[in-house]
């Protein structure tokens, strides 16, 4: 059962895939539909015997339609903590996932590109997931999933609701559309303040790296719909999809104006957080994100001559703690994590040399 | 730049915080950004249970109300509850999640004002489920709508590509393009 979960730490999730130049400061996109059995209760109910008959219904769904064409081999109620930890790093499940256990189950994409947990908040969370800026494509995905699986299941859905969820934040579309994207110039420039607030206006919303934390580690920023009623699905992935443009507009003016008006500061930064990465012996998984967050912006910007992107990115991944506990092959506390993180980034960098 | 907090290491992390107009920048060593992490985490989250508080009010407002509309109801019904799982509005305003599809149904009443301040409309335009049992092959095809919306991703993604001069790519792009209105025009002449 443990096969597939182990081989996973071996390769780089598949929103984490090459990007192209375009693609630099959009890390990855995801779509995840929230659907229910009608006449069932939900998963706040806690009514076991009714949530364990709902996991019935949905698995069986899934192996009629096929839904998932090559499912991974994994039994979810099986997993220890540390195994669900690796599946939230490589965001297979989510956060409120990692505290279920016998009434719930996932069903995943081998390639995962395409994962659905069964009686998390909602019955259903069908979500996929790719690297870059990419969502009419998971939105056709999710949605040809939807459809095989409404033709098995008889949803609850309401005329003037839409689809009903757990949480009434889900209701209507069921829908919530989020784009991971890397802003460090911004950051840098003190312009993500008024960015945010802005975007929070227009019914969208900004979260960070790790969800719903409001530090934004390793400058990451994820921007999501909020409003998920009144829209229809193509509205709201078309209005996010103009947001994310307008964004990636923004942080290249400032970092082209970092690199004309500001070039020392920005050579500065980016050379602090390279020389600390290449020779420390410890560090913590935030300070390694911030600065890998800066690395790769240099090599965003062209500073590193021979330097594999790729690894950068897995980089994000392998630092955090579930990977770097695979990756030992032992179990690790805070300390030993935090040199292990240094051994790993260490021996990546290895190769790299500095340009500018 | 020295940290902000201690004034004694080099600031190598910047956050910048709103609180309502109030913008501030601090510029943090990595010790004291670690503190101040630790006491801020989990603060700015989106608070739904702000919302749930005005919904709460709300409730009382509505109760109120009733009492003072009919006197003569000696003791006025405190909680409202969903005749089929038996959550109660007390349960929806401590967690912000409602015990199952009928809820939506018992708790019209306080749902309907605060779905307004929680999305941009009141009611559902989006797609509609298949009806159960339908088979594969009756399902419709690609609509015209979703044809139009890659339509115009895709001419977006076309004068990105020229302005930034990648031909190659503006030339798959509008291959793509040419085809995508093609399937549309035989779409439309179909209706």
């Amino acid at each position: 059962m443990k096969s597939d979960l182990s081989n996973l730490i071996r390769k780089p999730v598949s929103w984490l895939a090459p990007a192209t130049p375009e693609e630099d400061i959009v890390i990855s996109s995801r779509i995840r539909l929230a659907r229910n059995l009608a006449d069932m209760p939900f998963p706040a109910s806690e009514d076991k015997t009714s949530l364990q008959a709902v996991c019935g219904y949905c698995l069986e769904a899934l192996n009629r339609t096929e839904a998932i064409a090559d499912p991974m081999d994994l039994d979810f109620r099986a997993l220890d903590s540390l195994e669900k930890q690796l599946l939230l790093e490589r965001r297979l499940i989510s956060r409120e996932f990692l505290k279920k256990n016998d009434d719930s189950a996932l069903i995943a994409e081998k390639d995962e590109s395409v994962s659905i947990m069964v009686n998390e908040e909602d019955h259903l969370r069908i979500q996929a997931l790719s690297p870059g800026l990419n969502l009419p494509e998971l939105w056709d995905k999710v949605n040809k999933i939807d459809d095989s699986l409404a033709a098995e299941l008889n949803f609850a859905f309401d005329k003037k609701y839409g689809y009903l969820t757990s949480s009434p934040s889900n209701l209507g579309t069921g829908m919530c559309a989020s784009v991971m994207m890397h802003l460090p110039a911004m950051t840098l420039t003190g312009k993500m303040n008024s960015v945010i607030q802005g975007i929070s206006k227009l019914g969208m919303n900004v979260r960070g790296f790790y969800g719903k934390s409001t530090l934004y580690t390793g400058n990451l920023y994820q921007i999501s719909n909020q409003s998920s009623l009144g829209e229809s699905e193509e509205q709201i992935i078309f209005r996010l999809n103009a947001l994310v443009r307008q964004i990636i507009r923004h942080e290249k003016e400032a970092r082209a104006h970092l690199l004309s008006r500001e070039r020392d500061f920005i050579l500065d930064h980016v050379g602090r957080s390279y020389g600390m990465l290449r020779y420390c012996y410890q560090i913590s998984s935030k300070e390694a994100l911030d600065s890998l967050s800066s690395l790769r912006l240099g090599v965003d910007l062209g500073m590193f001559s021979s330097v594999d992107v790729n690894a950068v990115n897995y980089l994000f991944l392998l630092v955090q703690p579930a990977h770097l506990i695979y990756h030992a092959g032992k179990e690790l506390e805070r300390e030993g994590r935090n040199s292990e993180r240094a051994v790993i980034i260490r021996d990546t960098l290895k190769g790299l040399r500095e340009k500018l | 730049m020295l940290c902000s907090i201690c004034g004694k290491n080099p600031a190598t992390i910047h956050i910048q915080e709103i609180t309502g107009s109030e913008k501030k920048v601090l510029h943090l060593c990595q010790e004291c950004a670690e503190k101040r992490a630790n006491e801020d985490a989990g603060f700015q989250e989106f608070n739904l249970a702000e919302v749930l508080f005005q919904l709460s009010s709300k409730i009382g407002d509505h109760l109120q109300q009733k009492k003072s509309q009919d006197e003569e109801t000696p003791e006025p019904v405190r909680q409202i509850v969903c005749k089929t799982c038996g959550w109660t509005s007390e349960s929806f305003q401590k967690n912000g999640k409602l015990g199952c599809p009928d809820c939506y149904k018992a708790f019209r009443e306080i749902l309907d004002p605060s779905l307004d301040s929680l999305h941009r409309g009141t009611a559902h335009t989006g797609k509609h489920p298949l009806p159960a049992g339908s088979a594969a092959e009756s399902r419709p095809k690609p609509s015209i709508s979703l044809l139009h919306m890659n339509l115009k991703h895709l001419q977006v993604e076309l004068e990105d590509a020229i302005s930034a001069e990648r031909y190659e790519d503006a030339a798959v792009l509008r291959d793509k393009i040419s085809a995508l209105k093609k399937e549309l025009e035989e779409l439309q002449n179909e209706k």
